[in-house]
């Protein structure tokens, strides 16, 4: 990681499929040292905010600004500052964990790839199953390499959509410590969620987000409990923070 | 990692790939045999139906089995989801386009060593004693053809119909290139030299040249939501 995104903005994003509306003028601004819980309801517009962040969906309206410059796809060195893990594991599942981290290393420009690989299978404890094709892992290991493969060139941006789902509680506490790490050298993280359990661990602050608007922007309430009842009061009874 | 670099390492993966199920190989190969047979056959297995039914044949199985293998090559792209994560690294996305048109051209010129004696055998023409100079217009025209459909195929990658869009789009795109493929081998397998096919070589370049280019320009902007 370089100096970091001193800021990262989405500004007035529109985002329509034919005759739905995924997102609706959202504006949210990200700061360094931030890992942020994105919660809402299905079809509320959080992994296509996601998509917007991560330079692979065009908002049909607005801009997503890093440092105050428009983000542009096409800018190779911003694409290498943005790290994703999807809902998908974006791996190619002939290849083995190792092979797939090796190659997106490579990709990435990484130097000493080799060395980087080996020490993220030793941060996530990779290592027994690095080794195995990626069609054969189960969905918590698949997890773990893909979070292995969005953090390889040490992103500045890290974007987690739903990174704990169907994971056991090891597991969760692993990509909770990766979190922790990257939010400790600076980064920028947001995560989509539907956990407050994982939300209340690792978040600094809770975005709320129903039909395609931002219903609340606010600190991280502390543990799962007032997770819930901010989840309920204002996505789930229609308030507003 | 240097443009270079990034080709290579693209081509390498699919290489790897495929060195591991040789599905695409197998099944891609397969297909073009058994166009190659059936033409036999519809031609009158036994006779010899000539250089223009020879070439013909050639020609249109590696036409279809073409798109068996783009369909396939790009399936694995969309397969996790990882076509994102390749288009989301710093690597420039015209090295991705060549090393995949790289991968498809090798997998497409194994078809074809298979498939050229398979055509000599049933059709009775001189493939393999012209080999170099119907190996020049076989690369030739691999080469403009896996151009085109690794352009089109990476457009369509991400939707569902991908592998009726793929036949749909690139037949008319290629024409020109198979047209000039066919004519070059028909008269190559007719006994004809290099220099009375010049013509069709140097439009075989030509486009070979403006679909590569294109495929360079145009792959970055297209690969854009």
């Amino acid at each position: 990681m370089g100096a970091g995104f001193r800021s990262v903005r989405l500004e007035k994003i529109t985002k329509v499929y034919g005759a739905f509306r995924a997102l609706a003028g959202v504006s949210l601004s990200f700061v360094p040292k931030e890992v942020v819980a994105v919660m809402g309801p299905n079809g509320a517009g959080k992994s296509t905010m996601l998509g917007i962040l991560s330079l692979t969906v065009r908002p049909t309206q607005g801009a997503v600004t890093f440092d105050g410059e428009k983000g542009r796809s096409r800018d190779t060195s911003l694409r290498g500052r943005i790290g994703l893990l999807s809902h998908q594991p974006l791996l190619y599942p002939e290849l083995t964990g190792r092979e797939n981290l090796l190659l997106f290393a490579r990709l990435h420009g990484v130097e000493g790839a080799a060395a980087r690989v080996s020490a993220l299978e030793s941060e996530l404890e990779l290592d027994a199953f690095a080794k195995r094709p990626c069609r054969v892992l189960s969905r918590g290991q698949l997890q773990r390499v893909a979070l292995a493969r969005a953090m390889l060139a040490t992103p500045d941006l890290l974007l987690l959509d739903e990174p704990a789902a169907g994971l056991d509680s090891a597991a969760v506490g692993r990509i909770s410590g990766a979190l922790a790490r990257h939010k400790e050298r600076g980064g920028i993280a947001v995560m989509v969620t539907h956990e407050p359990e994982v939300a209340s661990e690792v978040a600094t602050r809770a975005v709320m987000i129903r039909g395609g608007r931002v219903v609340a922007d606010v600190p991280a309430p502390q543990g799962p409990q007032a997770w819930r009842a901010l989840y309920r009061d204002v996505v789930e009874q229609g308030g507003a923070k | 990692m240097s443009f270079l670099g990034s080709v290579l390492a693209i081509f390498m993966k699919d290489v790897a790939i495929e060195l591991r199920s040789f599905e695409i190989l197998f099944s891609t190969a397969l297909f073009a045999l058994l166009v190659v047979v059936l033409s036999a056959f519809a031609f009158g297995l036994g006779a010899s139906p000539g250089p223009g039914a020879s070439a013909g044949a050639l020609w249109i199985a590696i036409a279809f089995s073409g798109v068996l293998a783009l369909g396939r090559t790009f399936v694995r792209e969309r397969e996790l989801g990882v076509w994102t994560a390749l288009i989301m690294t710093p690597a420039p996305r015209s090295a991705v386009f060549l090393g995949k048109v790289l991968g498809v051209a090798a997998f497409l010129t194994a078809v074809e060593l298979v498939l050229v004696p398979i055509v000599q055998l049933f059709f009775h023409v001189a493939l393999i004693e012209n080999l170099l100079s119907i190996g020049l217009v076989l690369v030739l025209g691999t080469a403009g053809y896996a151009a085109v459909g690794t352009l089109f195929a990476a457009m369509t990658v991400r939707s569902r119909l991908s592998d009726l869009l793929l036949g749909v789009i690139i037949f008319p795109l290629v024409s020109p290139i198979l047209i000039a493929a066919v004519m070059s081998t028909e008269a190559l397998l007719r006994g004809a030299g290099l220099g009375s096919v010049r013509d069709y070589v140097g439009l075989l370049v030509t486009l070979d040249a403006i679909y590569i280019v294109g495929g360079l320009w145009l792959f970055d902007p297209l690969m854009e939501d």
